[in-house]
């Protein structure tokens, strides 16, 4: 028999409402996060989204639209096409982080702990997001070095300052996917169902001005297009180019706030539904 | 001892079985999510990119293509998913503790999606005649259909392949998507293949629906089942020889499975 | 002190089926179940399959919202006071499920400690110090893909300890260990009493929580069919004998048959592989083992003896004859 006492004293850092204090959370965040990474780094279904999908993508539409020329600059494609390889990254992540740790019999564990599902569904999405941002964006300087053709951003600071706000708004929008999908239990579906319709609404491999008006207002409430726009405009540079990257940058901040204040309300709402069916855990 | 009868029996049985998990996996709003309106954005993305790119009277070119593409839809995705469910569910080992005939076992399995494949394709090119005023006028619809048929078969056979990878990788759904996007960048669907450089036009002659979209594309432009015959001919002979490896892998990976026991593993 | 009330809770799991999930199917799991857990104290859950016993624990750890009644665990409530009762409290569902299997056991300890909020300064040690405890030291930086289920079970015990609970909810936790895995999750289960914790458990295993439990509250079909002190249980059948036959292949009938004895209270089976074992309740003493002889004739059978009740027998009366 063990002589190791279990019950030493111990402060949890937990405020009196029975929640994590905030760097606790960050923590929890961190860890949740950097494990995610860990644990993605052998999927293989990660690798597709994140790398094959997207290079074959680009390699469609480089091929389809070098005769577009000026109108529609390499750069332009690479921004678009790795938007299709992020975006397909940020849905997937959303719809299944949240499935995956009931599949795991997780889920009742992490829901029943101080600190809040939301955020911990979020620090997963965001290293996914941020690897497929950072493979993809390997594959095309690779691949644009080996065939030695020059991919020329126009405004090398303007376009970090767009990619940085752009990753930070599409986190927001996957926060809002994350619980949208744990309302319908037969998520993957719906996944696989919402993959184009982003990438025709985002505009990003051919301009949006070419869908029938009525799909425009649904565009301007996607965050993934205002990242494409902002992304492309510091890429390609030109006269108008700060007036484009500050109104996309100022919708994505209004964009985002809204989606995580809808965030907060729908995880509550499911993860109260989710209690009441006994949906937490897989039967 | 295994008769012709029940030979034709495990064949249902088998057809039967995968109809059900299809059906099962699939409710009624999953199955119309993937089998419709994946499809149908797919083919709306695609038309929009290549009218963008190529000019608005190539519409029909990307209409086509998309819509026979998804045959491809049941035919990678449903058939090897229904062997890689199986072993999600745990019944691998009883069907392999079976003497049942491994032929019929086999493909019994890809009947169903056959059919489901062309009432896909029929799903996607309504869309493309309703939303894109696609001209059908000169098609001759019995040899359209025969075409379909018989690309949805050999893509089907593509898909036993794969099914029987999930015999001994648990990522095929890797492979799954690796492939259909090879079929919609290569195969002709969005990309002509006089477009491709000389490595990728190899590749493109190696895989099902290549031939058969040529076919489809042909008979939209008005010609009969006599222009046509051989390329279908060549369809059936891909389909043919993807099978033929399909059920030599799946013979070999189910002791391989039975060795290493990994039937049971998830 | 009490420090579980469970007052009049019902539930009903609605589950949708069928096309456009229009049928609807309703199961009754709980009707109406009151009972209080004291402190300290180690208090059992028995029942057999689907009786009720996971649906409570997990009304009782906040994951599952009952239909109605209330609960209250430390003083809050479990419904309303959600967020506040969960870090007073720690719990296992049993069975090896609900652990990252491509993260070592040290990292899934890691992760929990996180998420409950345990300051980095101490996180390491206790976790080093868990995984001693569940003996698991040597194997903690390997991937749990490679433990075995009872070391999964055990990191699980580890796991639910990390932030010093004052209460452990564990369901089966001995479900599908071997004879000495089994023994040390008890002894186990027996530190943690003696460190101050209440225990809540549910089980399959009588010997189990005659053991282990100072009480026992035995659930049949959502209802508390008895609650009390394994020894008091054990009396409700004192006046009773058992005659434990193991027979290869009885027949209906012939249960049927030995039921028809006077003396006979309950009859039960247990199937064990190729074989069943036959509890024969009687009042009478060894007075009707000649009887049962002589209706087992044609069959072929094992050993049978006469021996003094156990609590199993006491739950086989509760219960009605169904033993899993
Ligand atoms: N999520 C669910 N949806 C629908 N019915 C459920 C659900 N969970 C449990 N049930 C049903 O509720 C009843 C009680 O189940 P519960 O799991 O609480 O029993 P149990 O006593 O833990 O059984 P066991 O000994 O098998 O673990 C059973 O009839 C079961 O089928
Ligand atoms: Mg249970």
């Amino acid at each position: 028999m063990s002589q190791i006492q279990t019950s030493d004293t111990l402060i949890l850092e937990i405020t009196s409402s029975g929640k994590v204090g905030l760097g606790a959370l960050l923590r929890a965040m961190f860890t949740a996060g950097w494990y995610n990474l860990k644990m993605m780094a052998i999927d293989w279904f990660v690798i597709f989204t994140v790398i094959v999908q997207p290079l074959l993508f680009a390699f469609l539409a480089v091929f389809l639209l070098k005769g577009k020329g000026a109108e529609f600059p390499l750069i332009s494609i690479v921004v678009g096409s790795g938007m299709v390889g992020i975006w397909g990254g940020l849905l997937f992540s959303s719809a299944f982080n949240l499935e995956g740790e009931r599949w795991i019999g997780s889920l009742e564990y992490i829901v029943a702990s101080p600190t809040p599902l939301g955020p911990v569904i979020t620090a997963k999405t965001a290293s996914n997001v941020l690897t497929s941002f950072v493979s993809m964006s390997a594959c095309y300087a690779l691949a644009a070095a080996l065939l030695r053709v020059p991919i020329t951003i126009a405004n090398i600071p303007a376009f970090l300052l767009a990619v940085l706000v752009a990753l930070a708004s599409l986190l927001c929008f996957g926060m809002l996917l994350a619980p949208l999908f744990a309302v319908n239990l037969m998520m993957t579906s719906w996944a696989n169902a919402l993959e184009f319709p982003v990438y025709i609404l985002g505009g990003f491999l051919f301009p949006i001005s070419l869908l029938p008006g009525w799909t425009n207002p649904l565009s301007y409430i996607l965050a993934p297009y205002w990242a494409c726009r902002a992304m492309r405009a510091a890429a390609t540079g030109g006269e108008g180019m700060w007036a484009e990257i500050s109104l996309s940058i100022a919708v994505m901040a209004i964009l985002s706030a809204v989606y995580v204040i809808l965030s907060f309300w729908l995880f509550r709402v499911v993860l109260r539904r989710l209690r009441e069916r006994a949906l937490l855990g897989m039967q | 001892m295994a008769t012709p009868f029940t030979n034709f029996r495990i064949f249902w049985q088998s057809a039967y079985l995968s109809y059900k998990a299809l059906f099962r996996w699939f409710s009624p709003i999953s199955y119309a999510s993937s089998k419709v309106i994946m499809p149908l954005f797919q083919l709306i993305f695609f038309t929009f990119l290549g009218t963008f790119a190529t000019g608005a009277e190539n519409a029909p070119f990307f209409l086509i293509g998309n819509s026979v593409l998804a045959v491809a839809i049941n035919g990678i995705y449903g058939v090897s998913m229904t062997v890689g469910m199986e072993r999600r569910q745990g019944t691998l080992p009883y069907l392999f503790g079976t003497p049942a005939n491994r032929l019929f076992l086999f493909s019994g399995r890809a009947v169903v999606h056959i059919f489901d494949g062309m009432v896909g394709a029929g799903i996607s090119l309504l869309a493309a005649v309703l939303i894109f005023r696609l001209d059908l006028s000169a098609t001759n619809p019995l040899a359209f259909a025969l075409t379909i048929l018989i690309t949805s078969a050999s893509t089907a056979a593509m898909g036993l392949l794969l099914g029987s990878l999930s015999l001994v990788t648990l990522n095929v759904m890797f492979f799954n998507n690796t492939i259909y996007f090879l079929l919609l960048v290569l195969a002709g669907v969005n990309l002509p293949l006089e477009m491709l450089p000389g490595w990728a036009r190899i590749i493109s002659q190696g895989l099902p629906l290549t031939r058969g979209l040529a076919a489809a594309r042909m008979i939209v432009a008005g010609s009969g089942l006599g222009d046509i015959w051989w390329l279908l001919v060549q369809e059936l002979g891909i389909g043919a020889i993807y099978f033929t490896i399909g059920y030599i892998a799946f013979s070999l990976f189910e002791r391989e499975a039975k060795k290493r026991g990994t039937l049971e593993a998830y | 002190m009490s420090t579980i009330c469970i007052k009049n809770i019902h539930h009903t799991y609605i589950s949708k089926s069928g096309i456009f999930g229009r049928k609807r199917k309703e199961v009754e799991a709980l009707k109406g179940i009151s009972f209080t857990v004291n402190e300290g104290e180690i208090f059992g859950l028995l029942g057999p399959n689907g009786a009720g016993k996971t649906t409570m624990v997990k009304i009782l750890i906040t994951l599952l919202i009952p239909s109605s009644g209330s609960a209250t665990v430390l003083g809050y409530n479990v419904v309303s006071d959600a967020a506040k009762l969960r870090p007073l409290i720690g719990f296992v569902l049993g069975g090896e499920r609900g652990v990252y299997w491509r993260l070592s056991g040290r990292e899934n300890l890691r992760y929990f400690a996180d998420l409950y909020g345990i300051p980095p300064a101490e996180s390491s040690k206790r976790i080093s110090q868990l995984l001693e405890l569940v003996g698991l030291s040597k194997r903690g930086d390997d991937k749990v893909e490679g433990y075995s289920r009872g070391m999964k079970q055990r990191l699980h015990i580890a796991r639910c300890l990390l932030h010093n609970p004052r209460i452990l909810f564990l369901d089966e936790p001995t479900l599908g260990l071997d004879p000495v895995g089994a023994r040390e999750m008890r002894s186990l289960i027996k530190q943690f009493q003696e460190e101050g914790r209440t225990i809540f458990l549910t089980t399959h295993y009588m010997f189990e929580a005659d053991e282990l439990c100072d009480r026992v509250a035995v659930i049949s079909k959502g209802t508390v069919a008895a609650l009390d002190s394994p020894r008091e249980l054990k009396r409700f059948v004192a006046d009773l004998h058992v005659i434990e036959c193991e027979v290869y292949g009885i027949l209906p009938r012939q249960i049927e048959r030995i039921k028809t004895i006077a003396s006979v209270t309950d009859v039960a089976i247990r199937d064990e592989d190729g074989t069943q074992r036959v509890f024969i309740h009687t009042k009478e003493g060894g007075a009707a083992m000649p009887r049962v002889i002589s209706i087992l004739e044609d069959t072929r059978v094992g050993n049978i003896n006469l021996r003094e009740p156990t609590l199993e027998d006491a739950y086989v009366r509760l219960v009605g004859g169904e033993i899993d």
